[in-house]
Order: C-alpha cells, then sequence, then structure tokens
C-alpha cells in the first residue's frame, strides 16, 4: 500500500465533497412546505390580447409577479411557444423572463406576437388522410440554478409538444394551380367542428371584414386567404399563392427575406416578421405547392 | 520468500532477483506493450458495448450489427457528441499507457499522471465545446410521450456548469500522481539500487568467471 497515494486520494475526495456539498447546500431552501412556497403566481397575474397590423398580429401581454422561497435566483427564465412541425416551427410567443429573485417577487411584463397569418396558413397545411387538423404546440421553458463559482450547476431546458386536433371532418374540394403566374390553390372545407381557436380567429376575421385577405411582398408574391361560409355550419378556408413570371411565391419570399426578417404588406400597411417566422412561413408555402401538386 | 514447505528459506534466491512487487517500482518495456494491448482490447469493447445499447435504447432489442450501423444514433455517427467522446479519448488511453513505462516512485510516471489529468480537461473542453455547451438528450431517441397527444420534444442540459465542476475535480486529481510519487520513491529507489547490485554481482560473476 502506498501512503502517499492514499492521502492524496482521500485529499481530493474530502475537496470534491466540500465543494459539492457547499453548493447544494447553498441552493436547497430549508423552509419549504408545500409547492406554493417555491412557485407562487399572484392573483392579479393577467394575460391580454389586443388585435395589431391590421389583424394580422395578436399582441398577447402578460402581466403578474412570481413569488418564490427558493434561496438562490433562478437565471436566464425563459418561456416559448411554437407552432408547427421541425422544419416550419413559427415562434407565437417568447418570454424572456430573465431572473426570478431569491425569497422574494419578481414583476413579469411580458409580450408577445403571435401571428395571426401563419396558424391560417397552417389550417390548410395541417390536414390529414383522415379530414383531421392537427397542429402541434411546443411550449419551451428553461431555467439555470444551483450557482457555483459563477457557472450553473443546474441547467435545464424542456421542450413539451402537444398536438392539438383543431379541426375534424375536413375535406379539400380544391386544388392545384391556382390564380396568377406560377400559383397554387388549395381550399379546405370545416363542417363546423372546429376547435374554438380556429372559430375565434375565422370569427374575428370575418367580423372585422377581413373575410379576404392578401398578404404582398415588395418583389411580387402575394398570398390570398379567403374565408367563406359553405352553409349548414361549414366554413371554407381557401388559400392562393402566386408568384410572378416563372417564378413561385416560395422562391420570391426566398429572396425577399433581408437581414431584419421578411416584410409583408397587407391593406398598405408594412409589418415585419422576424427570419425564424419567414423561414416557417416560407416552409408553409412550399407545403401548401406541393399539396396543390404544384412544382414550388 | 520461498513458499515450498520442504525447501528453507533462499537467501541467495531472494537476494538475486527481483521480486514482482519491486518490479513496480522499475521501468519496464513488456509492461508498457502489455497495457496499450489490454487498454486497445478494452477501448474497443467500450465502443462495441456502447454501440449496441444505443442500438438497443433505439430499437428495443438486440439486432445484428448490419441493423445497428442503419439505425445508429446521432451522437455516435462521425462529429457526434459520444463519437468525438471516444475517438477524443483514445490519444489519453495511449497517454496514460505509455506513462506505464516508468516504474511507480519515479520522475516519469508522475509527469504523466499529471499530463494526462490535464489531457482528461482538454479533452472535456473540445468535447463539450463541441456540443456548443448544451445537449439535447433526446436527440438520439426521439420524442417521449407522456400522454395523449402530449411528448416531451426536448430535454436540453446546460453542460458548462458540469464542465467547470468536472475540471476542479480533475484538477484535484493532479494530487494523486504526487502523492504516489512521495509515498513510492523509497521503494523505488530500494528496488533500483538492488537492480544495480543484482546487475553488478553478475558482471563480477562473469569476470570471475
Amino acid at each position: 500500500m502506498n501512503a502517499g497515494k492514499l492521502v492524496a486520494q482521500i485529499a481530493v475526495v474530502a475537496i470534491v465533497v466540500y465543494f459539492t456539498y457547499t453548493a447544494v447546500v447553498a441552493a436547497v431552501p430549508t423552509d419549504v412546505h408545500s409547492m406554493d412556497d417555491i412557485f407562487s403566481v399572484t392573483e392579479d397575474f393577467s394575460v391580454n390580447t389586443e388585435s395589431i397590423d391590421g389583424g394580422m398580429n395578436m399582441k398577447v401581454t402578460v402581466n403578474g409577479a412570481v413569488a418564490t422561497k427558493l434561496p438562490q435566483n433562478l437565471e436566464g427564465v425563459y418561456i416559448d411557444v411554437h407552432m408547427g412541425d421541425i422544419g416550419k416551427r413559427t415562434e407565437i410567443a417568447h418570454a424572456d423572463i430573465g431572473t426570478i429573485k431569491a425569497k422574494d417577487t419578481t414583476v413579469i411584463n411580458a409580450s408577445s406576437i403571435v401571428p395571426t397569418y401563419a396558424i391560417m396558413a397552417y389550417a390548410v397545411e395541417g390536414v390529414d388522410s383522415e379530414g383531421n387538423i392537427t397542429v402541434p404546440l411546443v411550449l419551451s421553458f428553461g431555467f439555470k440554478y444551483m450557482e457555483w463559482y459563477g457557472v450553473y450547476l443546474v441547467d435545464l431546458g424542456l421542450d413539451i409538444k402537444q398536438n392539438l386536433q383543431v379541426a375534424s371532418g375536413v375535406s379539400m374540394p380544391e386544388k392545384g394551380a391556382g390564380t396568377g403566374d406560377s400559383s397554387a390553390k388549395v381550399k379546405v372545407v370545416i363542417d363546423g367542428s372546429a376547435s374554438e381557436t380556429i372559430d375565434g380567429i375565422a370569427k374575428s376575421l370575418v367580423d372585422a371584414g377581413k373575410d379576404d385577405f392578401t398578404l404582398t411582398t415588395s418583389n411580387g408574391a402575394s398570398i390570398n386567404v379567403k374565408i367563406t361560409d359553405e352553409g349548414g355550419g361549414k366554413a371554407g378556408i381557401a388559400i392562393n399563392a402566386a408568384g410572378a413570371g416563372d417564378k413561385s411565391a416560395v422562391d420570391l419570399l426566398k429572396d425577399a427575406v433581408g437581414e431584419d426578417g421578411l416584410t409583408l404588406t397587407y391593406d398598405g400597411n408594412d409589418f415585419t416578421i422576424t427570419k425564424e417566422n419567414a423561414a416557417a412561413f416560407i416552409e408553409l408555402v412550399t407545403e401548401l405547392y406541393k399539396t396543390a401538386g404544384v412544382d414550388p | 520468500m520461498s513458499r515450498n514447505k520442504n525447501k528453507d528459506y533462499d537467501y541467495e534466491e531472494e537476494r538475486m532477483t527481483l521480486s514482482r512487487e519491486e518490479k513496480k517500482y522499475l521501468n519496464s518495456k513488456a509492461r508498457m506493450f502489455k497495457a496499450i494491448v489490454w487498454d486497445i482490447i478494452e477501448y474497443i469493447l467500450i465502443f462495441v458495448a456502447l454501440i449496441i445499447i444505443m442500438g438497443y435504447i433505439e430499437s428495443g432489442q438486440i439486432a445484428d450489427f448490419n441493423e445497428i450501423a442503419k439505425n445508429i444514433g446521432t451522437w455516435l455517427k462521425p462529429g457526434g457528441i459520444l463519437f468525438n467522446a471516444l475517438v477524443g479519448f483514445l490519444p489519453i488511453i495511449l497517454l496514460s499507457s505509455i506513462g506505464r513505462y516508468y516504474g511507480i516512485g519515479t520522475y516519469g510516471r508522475m509527469i504523466f499522471g499529471i499530463i494526462r489529468c490535464f489531457a482528461i480537461i482538454l479533452w472535456l473542453y473540445l468535447v463539450i465545446t463541441g456540443a456548443s455547451n448544451s445537449l439535447n438528450l433526446l436527440e438520439t431517441m426521439g420524442e417521449v410521450s407522456v400522454g395523449s397527444g402530449v411528448s416531451i420534444e426536448g430535454l436540453h442540459v446546460g453542460l458548462d456548469g458540469l464542465k467547470k465542476y468536472l475540471t476542479l475535480i480533475m484538477l484535484c486529481c493532479i494530487l494523486i500522481p504526487i502523492g504516489e510519487f512521495c509515498g513510492a520513491r523509497k521503494k523505488h529507489r530500494r528496488a533500483l539500487a538492488k537492480k544495480e547490485s543484482i546487475e553488478e554481482e553478475k558482471a563480477r560473476e562473469e569476470a570471475a568467471a
């Protein structure tokens, strides 16, 4: 037996145990009796929505406060909500909460923009062979905890996906080339068993007189969405994407994405969507072309 | 010491041969080559075992190798974190095998032990930076269903904290080869002196004959 080695090994174990113990002890709460003590939301917590950009976007504002009895700050806290499968994922809500203060109440004021056009476009893309429209909704959240000499030993992020069935009994009476150059058109009819979300969005657009709207880009792509009453409680959504000359709407949209994102024009008003959302939107339009059987 | 009960303690044999224990404290090329061969065999076994385990996690059954190669997890493909980790670890294994040339209690053994700790720290940094400091644990397995229509799509673990924590442990571990050196210094000197005296004696016997 080598005494020197044994002493060194004991010293290493002691140092590691000491560092681990101090880090854990500093982070574990001592006066916790229920989940509310770890994390509770104040009663004045509210979520407000308002329509902006001429109905093309919805602004969601969250106000409230979170109280915690954790002995250390929760850092880098974020909540993201995405819609769509990987590859055509649209961010519909993002909240960078930052720090939730230790043993304190943290006020949260977060707002995000929910793009209506993307939800409408998904209504057409998401139809499966059984006539259901399912929209994958992904909630991501993450945080860092247990500070240890400037880094965090716990750094977790979780993506929870829920496949929301927003409508059933959907048929696709029309698909193929639409109106305009290099165009594609798809029309679906929902037999009335749509979820409140789709019903609500469709209804609010119809009520606002926006049952027929066109998004255009500066280089000539246009995407027209038309909501029609098909009688018998059925609603129809028709999407027509048109390009210019030989170029399809997909090519033009790709060309139109700039440094800041993609600028779309609706009813004479410009609004810009982020690069990530633009990529998801372009992917949706590509799917539209494929569904219609037109080469994008 | 002679273990043969019929034979008395053979002082001459004891004096003229190095015992197993004493050889540990002396440099040996044979030990180094043996270590390299065994370490590489062990390394290959671990690599294969990991491929089989990954294949099992993915498909739920231990398939034949062609099947595993087709469905292999993204982590085990070239550029994947496990692949980088395993390939990057080979030089460390070879380094420690080469270090076995030196006997316990020599400067060479201690220095190789210290270098090995730093090599592991370097490896840790390269592997974790290669994974952009964050690992999605569900990348290879896909989604995990937790209820009707609900699944966990990603579980991201930040590795910055782990990197620093493991670096500290490896830095502490430098104490071990140093402690070993200090504890074995005397035995190394004794074994070396014995070896020299044996050689001298043999030379003398040869000269006399």
